[in-house]
């Protein structure tokens, strides 16, 4: 009984921090290089709502996702057409954004399927399944609760060693850093800061499109007005905490959805004792506590969210 | 007009000095020879070819890499990991980096762990770092902006010696500079600019004396000298510091175990190598940071807060946003004379003081009311001496009060700096102009890794002394 | 004429889904500013009115305070519920004190990330959405639990009684001297940010920390005391919410096309900061949230669309203040040459 709960929980951990590990695996590399996208959280809610009507009009899962990632990257050049190009302040657009995002999804979820939302929402019949790595999976015990996820949640720990790998160890990180760290500085060297931030932000598009895409058409099989729940924040918190640092936030995100896995469990466990509402806050509980502890003297990069305008 | 229809060369293995007040135009000029900025018009020739620059990557294919007065490293990323920046864009690879880097190492008299990040470096070796990496990418002119500025005593001597030796081994050296001094000391050639026109370009054995250049560079003989008065004997103290210990940012200490006083009617002059600790002392004193031990105690009667010229002028001398007006209250607006009833403001009065202020120093403003980000560097620092001058505080704390202005107000600033002084005020002067300390200040105290390490009087101090009090104390002439 | 766009961009929309604009469009001003219909945009207008001049101060100070839905719901919940011990209070004080709590309601569910920005330089941005979603579902827990009206189908408190209710203005309205007390802030705030030391403190701060720790601003307290402020007014809006319309505590306080906290954040913006242009919008945006209820209804048209009006007002005002911006630039390029 023990295990199980044990087991059970580092699976749905596994499960649940792949989103918040992949937003914010993107939103550290785009943090890296000075950009503050609070967007990624409406980013994410686009992600989610394309992935689910294109689902449920074509029932193709993978042209879903697709265009999930497409939605994405609309966003988030979006933002970099009024943030990098025309040097607005990041988090008033951020922000503006988000409840730009929020008003849209609601709007074309209503327009799609009727202005009342009826009894048995609109759902998709098949979501995407979790699949085994051969082999791996069959080791007992921990070949279940390890090796059998979806597929996005091993890109997602394979991204996180890339990115370590890349932000430290090789020539396009040293300049993202450069161009974080002071993009006058980085300019003056050559590097050109606007494309790679470009770059960086269409990337991110890609990744929290399809973070959001996980939400509506792997976990559950529906879409909800703001699905996301703040999810973008909180892995923007987690960014903080993992002091910008990919394997840091590896571990980050898994400690803080072993937390959220525990909480519904126990919420399922139905204790009457235990008000709903109290795990439901957990996570936003626990994001302040995260912030508490390390957002202290967390000194990220030094020209985060300050625009950038050439000057020679 | 910045650059007026100006003729420069530089030859191979010369050390040519662009002499000029601020503003005559040196740094244009050298930031379009360099690729930073694209002429109006005019041509450049090198090696006899003519050549366009669009960025200053290209200046650096044909070999000319300027160092600005700004460092262009990144100090939380490691000496490798900037020079590994520097040679972006560079088409041919080096054969062997680190062999390469350990022979320039050799040159310059470097000797720094790779692995260091650059923030641990001194300004010196900061400086060096910069030029090493324009040398590996192959530069053959290396134009040096104002690089004195912000090192003192013999590091100047260091500096200078280290650019004969450039030329010596075959570089171009282009020496941007408005002290004079510095230019003869060094150069084959001087080039003096002023208000965007060559004067004149001498070979050294033309230069008579510095007053020949003087004029050159000011357009009439400007001898700006200031007559002192007999030394005020005032022995009430305004300022005491005792024992006092300050942590910066990182928690390494940086003054230790620093005591001195500045007395009413005199100018205390602070001088020392950049991070001895000045920073973290002047910040003590304003109220910036708290110190870990040790006393501050004021002797003022008034209740206006010593006047303060911060170093870091836009960041923290202007509120950027706020108009020109409310910016010459920035520190007074609490007191008696600026507030109505209920709290609220009299901007009559504000906005009287404000002209006061801009009239005195020449700001250059079409009104009061615009926002402070408009004004130029120059401008903004005009207001913020001023104020500060203006203001009646007992005492007056002054961060490289002249840094950035043209002799004129340089000299105007100095004057007022004596004139308060006359009146009773007490003057600390942080700065790292020898010359400046020299000319002005009744006392002199030397800095060194936090501590206080001499006190001179006027008539003791000299150049050569100080100098080695900055650099360490019982230590035999540096040999030449 | 940013909003021009936006009306352009969403009339675009409208007729995507299927309505007609022209038709969306008079039922939206008929819906807003008839006669019939004015002082209902007008209450709608109170709360936002409210939290946007709290806000105005705190954006002034560049401390950007998200968090005034979680404020103004506890702002609510506390009148709501104290009102249920005060049933026998008299009119005006028992009112009164209700207000009173709504205003240490908002204070006090600002204080926590003020304090961890104030001294810790922590994102206030991520801790106060933070707290809005604690706040909102920990009065969703004392709806349903503690404090639930067992008459009632839905989680809300039980009714307070008539004499704990705010005095209305115009008979055979709904309008209720709530927005007497908005009135008054508008000029009130204006003077202080404006004329004020301590206004001129807050735009000091809001330029740079460091420049107003150069001018001798206790720059930690005084982003205490800007959050404090603005938690003080949602706290307020929500009471007055509470004691004027609704006279209970419900979930649904803050309509969710456009919940009033958030709504108010675009309205400070919109309004630059300036107290009078931010109650000039904030009307206005009453008037489009009615509006687009009265185009819902009678045209057809979802009620979302508020939601996406709002935001591509903000986007296309920020693109307006830089287009000025550069303009302006260019003209004092054109004066320094001198």
């Amino acid at each position: 009984m023990v295990t199980e709960l044990i087991s059970g929980a580092i699976y749905s951990s596994i499960t649940l921090l792949t989103p918040l590990l992949l937003v914010g695996l993107a939103e550290l590399l785009v943090e890296r290089s000075g950009i503050l996208n609070l967007n990624v959280e409406g980013s994410m809610l686009i992600g989610a709502f394309t992935a689910f009507m294109v689902a449920y009009y074509t029932q193709d899962l993978g042209i879903a996702t697709l265009s999930a990632a497409l939605a994405g990257v609309i966003m988030c050049m979006l933002f970099s057409i009024l943030t990098v190009s025309l040097s607005l302040d990041q988090m008033v657009t951020g922000l503006a954004m988000n409840i730009l995002t929020i008003g849209i999804t609601s709007y074309l979820y209503r327009a799609s399927f009727g202005w009342y939302v009826s009894p048995i929402p609109p759902h998709i019949k098949e979501t995407i399944k979790p699949i085994g790595i051969p082999v791996l999976s069959e080791i007992p015990f921990i070949g279940d609760i390890l090796f059998k996820h979806m597929p996005h949640t091993y890109v997602a720990v394979i991204l996180a060693f890339m990115a370590w790998w890349v932000l430290f160890k090789t020539d396009w990180g040293l300049r993202i850093r450069a161009i974080g760290e002071d993009p006058q500085v980085a300019d003056y060297l050559g590097i050109n800061v606007n494309s790679t931030r470009y770059i960086l932000l269409f990337i991110e598009g890609v990744v929290v499109g399809i973070a959001g895409s996980l939400l509506s058409i792997a976990y559950y099989n529906m879409f909800l007005d703001n699905m996301t729940q703040g999810r973008g924040y909180i892995a923007i918190a987690l960014v903080i905490l993992a002091r910008w640092n990919p394997l840091l936030l590896l571990a980050g995100s898994f400690l803080f959805s072993l937390i959220d896995a525990i909480q519904l469990r126990i919420m399922a466990l139905g204790l009457t004792a235990f008000p709903s509402q109290l795990s439901l806050m957990l996570p936003y509980l626990v994001t302040i506590i995260i912030l508490l502890v390390a957002g202290r003297k967390a000194k990220g990069p030094a020209a985060l969210a300050k625009p950038f305008k050439k000057t020679r | 007009m910045a650059v007026d229809s100006a003729d420069f060369t530089v030859k191979v293995g010369e050390v040519h000095a662009l002499l000029g007040e601020n503003g005559a135009g040196k740094t244009t000029l050298m930031k379009i020879m360099s690729g930073c900025l694209r002429p109006s018009s005019g041509t450049i020739y090198v090696d006899g070819k003519r050549v366009e620059f669009k960025t200053p990557a290209d200046a650096m294919q044909h070999g000319i890499g300027m160092l600005h007065q700004q460092f262009t490293l990144i100090p939380t990323m490691t000496v490798l990991e900037n020079i590994k920046l520097g040679l972006i864009g560079q088409r041919s690879k080096i054969g062997n980096l680190s062999e390469e880097i350990d022979r320039l190492f050799r040159i310059l008299r470097l000797n720094v762990d790779l692995e260091s990040t650059v923030d641990t470096l001194s300004v010196g070796e900061k400086q060096k770092v910069e030029i090493l990496r324009i040398m590996l990418r192959k530069a053959r002119i290396l134009i040096f902006d104002e690089p004195t500025s912000a090192i003192c005593g013999p590091d100047i001597d260091n500096f200078l010696q280290i650019l004969r030796e450039l030329s010596s081994n075959g570089y171009g050296v282009v020496f941007i500079t408005h002290k004079i001094r510095e230019a003869t000391k060094v150069s084959d050639r001087i080039t003096v600019m002023r208000k965007g026109k060559v004067v004149s370009t001498l070979k050294k054995e033309e230069i008579i004396d510095e007053r020949m250049l003087l004029e050159m560079m000011l357009g009439e003989c400007f001898q700006p000298e200031l007559v002192k008065e007999k030394p005020r004997k005032n022995k009430l103290p305004l300022l005491t510091v005792m024992n006092l210990m300050v942590k910066n940012d990182q928690g390494v200490i940086k003054v230790n175990n620093a005591s001195f006083e500045v007395y009413r009617g005199e100018i205390l002059g602070l001088i020392g190598v950049e991070g001895s600790g000045q920073k973290e002392l002047v910040e003590a004193i304003t109220g910036l940071r708290k110190p870990v031990s040790g006393s501050i105690t004021f002797y003022c009667n008034s209740s206006v807060k010593p006047g303060y010229i911060p170093e870091e002028r836009f960041e923290m001398g202007v509120a950027q946003s706020l108009s020109v007006m409310k910016n010459a209250v920035l520190r007074d607006f609490e007191c008696k004379e600026f507030m109505g009833r209920y709290g609220r403001l009299n901007f009559v009065r504000i906005e009287e003081f404000a002209r006061r202020i801009v009239q005195l120093m020449g700001v250059k403003t079409p009104n009061l009311r615009i926002p402070v980000k408009y004004l130029s560097g120059g401008n903004i620092q005009k207001l913020i001496v001023g104020r500060e001058l203006v203001r009646k505080s007992e005492l007056l704390i002054a961060e490289q009060p002249t840094a950035g202005l043209d002799a004129r107000s340089s000299y105007f600033v100095r004057k007022m700096l004596v004139d308060l002084a006359l009146n009773g005020i007490g003057i600390l002067l942080v700065s790292s102009d020898i010359d400046e300390v020299l000319e002005v200040s009744d006392r002199i105290a030397v800095i060194r890794d936090g501590k206080i390490v001499k006190i001179f009087n006027k008539d003791e101090a000299e150049p050569k002394k100080i100098g080695m009090y900055m650099l360490a104390a019982e230590v035999s002439q540096p040999s030449q | 004429m940013a909003i021009g766009v936006a009306f352009l961009l969403g009339a675009v929309i409208l007729y995507v889904a299927g309505a007609d604009p022209i038709v969306a469009y008079y039922w939206l001003f008929h819906g807003a500013f008839s006669e019939v219909s004015f002082s209902e945009t007008l209450v709608r207008a109170t709360p936002l009115l409210f939290i946007s001049l709290g806000l105005a101060v705190t954006f002034t100070a560049r401390v950007w305070n998200i968090g005034a839905e979680g404020q103004f719901y506890i702002g609510a919940t506390f009148a709501a519920i104290l009102g249920l011990y005060l049933k026998d209070a008299p009119h005006p004080f028992g009112l009164i004190i209700l207000l009173l709590a709504s205003v240490a309601g908002g204070v006090a569910w600002a204080f926590l990330p003020a304090i961890l920005r104030a001294y810790y330089g922590i994102n206030e941005i991520i801790t106060t959405l933070m707290f809005n979603y604690i706040a909102i579902y920990t009065v969703s827990y004392l709806l349903h639990n503690p404090f639930r009206e067992p008459a009632s189908m839905f989680p809300e408190t039980t009714t307070l009684p008539e004499q704990l209710w705010m005095p209305i203005v115009i008979p055979g309205t709904r309008l209720h001297a709530g927005i007497l007390l908005a009135f008054i802030s508008i000029p009130f705030l204006y003077f202080v940010l404006r004329k004020t030391a301590f206004g001129m403190k807050i735009e000091i701060l809001g330029s740079s920390r460091r420049t107003a720790e150069y001018a001798g601003i206790d720059a930690a307290r005084l982003i205490i005391q800007s959050m404090l402020i603005s938690g003080m007014f949602a706290g307020l809006a929500g009471g007055i919410e509470v004691l004027g319309i609704q006279h209970k505590m419900r979930l649904e306080i803050s309509p969710s096309i456009s919940p009033y906290g958030y709504t108010a954040i675009a309205v400070t913006l919109l309004g630059y900061l300036n107290p009078i242009l931010v109650a000039a919008t904030s009307i206005f945006l009453g008037g489009v949230i009615n509006g687009s209820m009265t185009m819902h209804r009678m045209a057809n048209v979802p009620v979302g669309m508020a939601g996406i009006f709002q935001a591509l007002i903000i986007i296309f005002i920020m693109v307006g203040y830089y287009l000025e911006d550069k303009f302006a630039n260019k003209l004092l390029e054109r004066l320094n040459l001198w």
